[in-house]
């Protein structure tokens, strides 16, 4: 049981990490663009003309999941014979992107709806709302940035 | 000069020329009519309230119709037509058409009305439907369901709002009024109602009812006069009929698609009326003659005041505006190149009077940063060839070449760090070199600058680039500062309060290299297993740079905090203030310190979205890559490849645009720009389907 453990634990560990990279961060993203999209398509039933802006704002949060996609990637990369101390060590390497993607996501899926009312009141400042939200997103990019170099740290 | 000088003009004329001379001066769209308020010697104003509502009335009309016409007769041409030139037409034509403006708003008119038959008659569909809907249980019903009976029996027609049989009702009945002889017939039986017709003599009438009443009987709110299939007819008739109507209309609507073009011409004429009678609004005048003051570029001056000399008897002064009371819009105007940017800075806020126009200066870094983040050459040439299909496809106009310029030069940024990066749409070439299978070797990795995943001290030594043009960017800003306080006049405190935090930027430096990069630095720059050569001699001038200037670097850091500290009191001596305020500004400067230090890291920590975003398009760019090598079938290969590189690259357009606005924005701006002016808004030609041929 033990050797077990020991041969296929630590690939299992980085599997756990790359998985929940991925699924926490993209659980953010998709809770993000789906606030977003409530509150644009509720515009867009007034004024059809204001899609192209409202659709900007409701992408914005989608990028948290594609960090979260990148460092399971950058995980992925190191998969295959791992022993138990690397494996948990991209585990944990995985947790800020995981974790901070999720609130990231969510929060910025917030900001940006609320970037889709001023969009519906003050179209030309539309670009505001837009900046607004990618403040939100820098958070995620930290925690993005850590996760690879953790990643690129073991191995 | 970047942000175009303005005049005051102030013009005098005869009255009977008014109108003339405001078509002339929206003609040549260079002025912006103020309010001229000063009602002394006996000028007065004339309210232009009602013109403007009914050229705005007119206009809506005409919009409306358009947009009817434009709902059932689709407007031809893609996305690509909107790029197209607008038609040009001569000021004669433009009156010459406009005689017609009755006869084409008539038909607007015909049109609405048109249209509003159509919704009428839908709405009478809808409303025919639920009265069918309503008698559609009684459809077996042969007698009319308002029927009372004949001379000896009474009918009662009606329901009973449950599911129950015949036999259950006659059971029921029978217990409640043994006596009584009735009949009982369903004409309906479903899940939510039992449709039922009674009869009983008509001496029982009273008590039958009763205990009908009893079980839930009620009689139809809308009883028939005739049997109910006749209503049920006579309502299909009637929907029939409306969407004939609905068709008819329809077909006579598409029969006015040929004046799509005069209405569209209706609209910008109603703009251009209901602009003119506002500014009308805005003149003065007396029994004979009328004022108007406004705002006119000074390149505009010579040309409209001859121009208005030649053809008017006028009394012209031109006069400069004082900026500290009167708040003067502002007109840009930049080269191609800084044009391009007008748009972003827009967005944030345009520049005062104060500021320095900033769109030339962050024209240069702009684009370059854009395209360190989408950093594909493959995305980049994409970009240049569709900007550079429609410039050639199209006469632009200005505001149509910005954007396209725009989008130019970042397809030009993105393919010179596509280039740099190695990145062709991700990993491409090493699938062309294999045969569009898996597990080839990059042919052009040996042009690679930079593999993120290469090796992981690779992406450490890319993160360190990202901080310096960081640094770079960010001590361009305080230049550019220095610059405009310097040109401004307040030279002392131009040095002294952007030299100290110029001096802190450079003393991260050795920062960056001693906390982030330093050990994956120094092992790159000698690792045999990095395949390009010269980027490893630049990291190794990198570690030599580092060796030898991270310790002065140092002494510059703590002499940038010194001079933070220092800053308001020097300045305050300067200004031979008293001591009080000499020693509050070691204070203050304590707080800057602690201000500078923690902004300056902030934002030299914020361009690793740099690397965070170009390792985002490159990496997802070579899973899909990856992804379409797997069916191992060349089809399937570009199959999946186009779909997926059209996601990569719309979804990394906009992530990069926004972080790229961000940087300008939030680094850069705060360093230099305040912004806040008010955009220039003259009296001019808005329109969308035509344009003058004259130059004014």
């Amino acid at each position: 049981m033990f050797q077990i453990v020991q041969a296929f634990g630590g690939d299992a560990l980085a599997i756990l990490g790359a998985a929940l990279a991925a699924i926490i961060a993209g659980m953010g993203s998709a809770k993000g663009v789906g606030t977003v999209g409530e509150a644009a398509a509720g515009v867009v039933s007034e004024d059809p003309g204001k899609f192209g802006k409202v659709l900007i704002l409701q992408i914005l949060p989608g990028t948290q999941g594609l960090y979260g996609l990148l460092a399971a990637i950058m995980v992925m990369g190191k998969v295959g014979g791992l022993d138990l101390a690397s494996g948990a060590m991209l585990l944990f390497a995985s947790l800020p992107i995981a974790i901070v993607g999720y609130f990231s996501g969510k929060n910025q899926g917030r900001v940006a709806a609320a970037g889709c009312s001023l969009v519906a009141k003050k179209p030309e400042q539309s670009g505001k709302g837009i900046i607004f939200a990618a403040m939100v997103e820098t958070y995620a990019i930290l925690a993005l940035l850590i996760s690879i170099l953790l990643i690129g740290k073991v191995g | 000069m970047a942000i175009l000088n303005m005049k005051r003009i102030e013009l005098l004329a005869m009255l009977s020329d008014s109108k003339a001379i405001l078509d002339l001066i929206q003609q040549s769209g260079c002025v912006e009519v103020l309010d001229y308020s000063e009602n002394e010697n006996d000028f007065y104003k004339l309210s232009m309230a009602t013109s403007v509502s009914q050229f705005d009335k007119f206009k809506a009309v005409a919009t409306q119709a358009l947009e009817v016409l434009n709902s059932y007769v689709p407007k031809e041409g893609g996305l690509l037509d909107s790029f197209a030139p607008r038609q040009e037409m001569t000021v004669t034509d433009f009156y010459k058409k406009a005689q017609d403006a009755d006869a084409i708003l008539s038909k607007c008119y015909g049109i609405n009305a048109l249209y509003k038959e159509i919704q009428d008659a839908k709405a009478d569909i809808i409303r025919s439907q639920t009265a069918i809907d309503q008698v559609m249980p009684w459809a077996n019903l042969d007698i009319p369901s308002s029927y009372k009976g004949t001379q000896f029996t009474s009918v009662f027609v009606g329901s009973i709002g449950e599911p129950i049989t015949g036999e259950e009702i006659t059971a029921k009945l029978a217990e409640a009024v043994p006596d009584i002889d009735f009949n009982i017939e369903t004409v309906l039986e479903d899940k939510n109602q039992t449709c039922l017709v009674a009869i009983c003599h008509k001496d029982n009438a009273k008590d039958f009812e009763q205990a009908l009443r009893g079980i839930g009987f009620v009689t139809p709110s809308d009883p028939t006069k005739h049997e109910p299939q006749v209503r049920i007819k006579r309502l299909g008739a009637q929907i029939e009929k409306c969407n004939e109507k609905i068709a008819e209309n329809e077909e006579k609507i598409k029969t006015y698609a040929e004046f799509r073009g005069d209405m569209e011409f209706l609209v910008d004429y109603f703009t251009l009326r209901s602009d003119k009678y506002k500014a009308l609004d805005n003149i003065s005048m007396s029994d004979n003659v009328f004022v108007l003051t406004g705002y006119i570029p000074e390149i505009y001056v010579e040309g409209l005041t001859k121009k208005l000399e030649s053809l008017f008897d006028v009394a012209i002064s031109i006069t400069d505006p004082d900026p500290e009371t009167e708040d003067i819009p502002i007109l840009l105007d930049n080269g191609k190149i800084g044009q391009t940017m007008e748009a972003i800075t827009e967005m944030y806020a345009l520049p005062t009077h104060h500021d320095i126009d900033p769109n030339k200066a962050m024209a240069v870094f702009y684009y370059l940063l854009f395209g360190l983040m989408l950093g594909d050459a493959g995305y980049g040439l994409i970009m240049v060839l569709a900007c550079l299909f429609v410039k050639f496809k199209f006469r632009l106009e200005p505001k149509k070449a910005a954007t396209v310029n725009y989008g130019l030069l970042c397809g030009l940024g993105t393919t010179f760090w596509g280039i740099v990066l190695n990145g062709w749409f991700g990993d491409l070439p090493a699938y062309l070199a294999n045969g569009l299978k898996a597990g080839g070797a990059n042919p052009m990795s040996k042009r690679s600058f930079f593999e993120a995943m290469e090796t992981s001290d690779a992406t450490v030594v890319f993160l360190m680039f990202c901080l310096i043009i960081g640094v770079i960017h960010l001590v361009y800003g305080l230049c550019i500062n220095i610059y405009n306080m310097w040109k401004h006049g307040s030279k002392f405190e131009a040095i002294a309060e952007n030299v100290p935090m110029i001096l802190i930027f450079l003393g991260f430096l050795p920062l960056i290299d001693s906390q982030i990069s330093g050990v994956a630095l120094r092992h790159y720059a000698v690792d045999p297993a990095v395949r390009h050569k010269t980027v490893q001699a630049v990291c190794r001038g990198f570690v030599v740079f580092f060796d030898k200037c991270g310790q002065p670097l140092i002494y510059v850091l703590a002499a940038g905090a010194a001079l933070t500290v220092l800053a308001p009191a020097l300045i305050a001596i300067k200004n031979r203030q008293k001591f009080g305020k000499v020693a509050g500004g070691i204070g203050a400067g304590l707080y800057a310190l602690y201000n500078a230090a923690s902004g300056a890291l902030g934002d030299i920590l914020s361009y690793a979205r740099l690397l965070a975003l170009g390792l985002c398009t490159g990496i997802i760019a070579s899973v899909i890559n990856q992804l379409a090598s797997m069916p191992g079938n060349p089809i399937l290969f570009v199959v999946i490849f186009l779909f997926g590189h059209v996601i990569n690259i719309a979804i990394n357009l906009i992530g990069t645009y926004v972080h790229t606005n961000r940087l300008q924005y939030v680094e850069l701006f705060a360093k230099f720009y305040e912004g806040g002016g008010t955009p220039f808004t003259p009296l001019q030609v808005k329109s969308n389907s035509f344009k003058f041929k004259e130059e004014i």
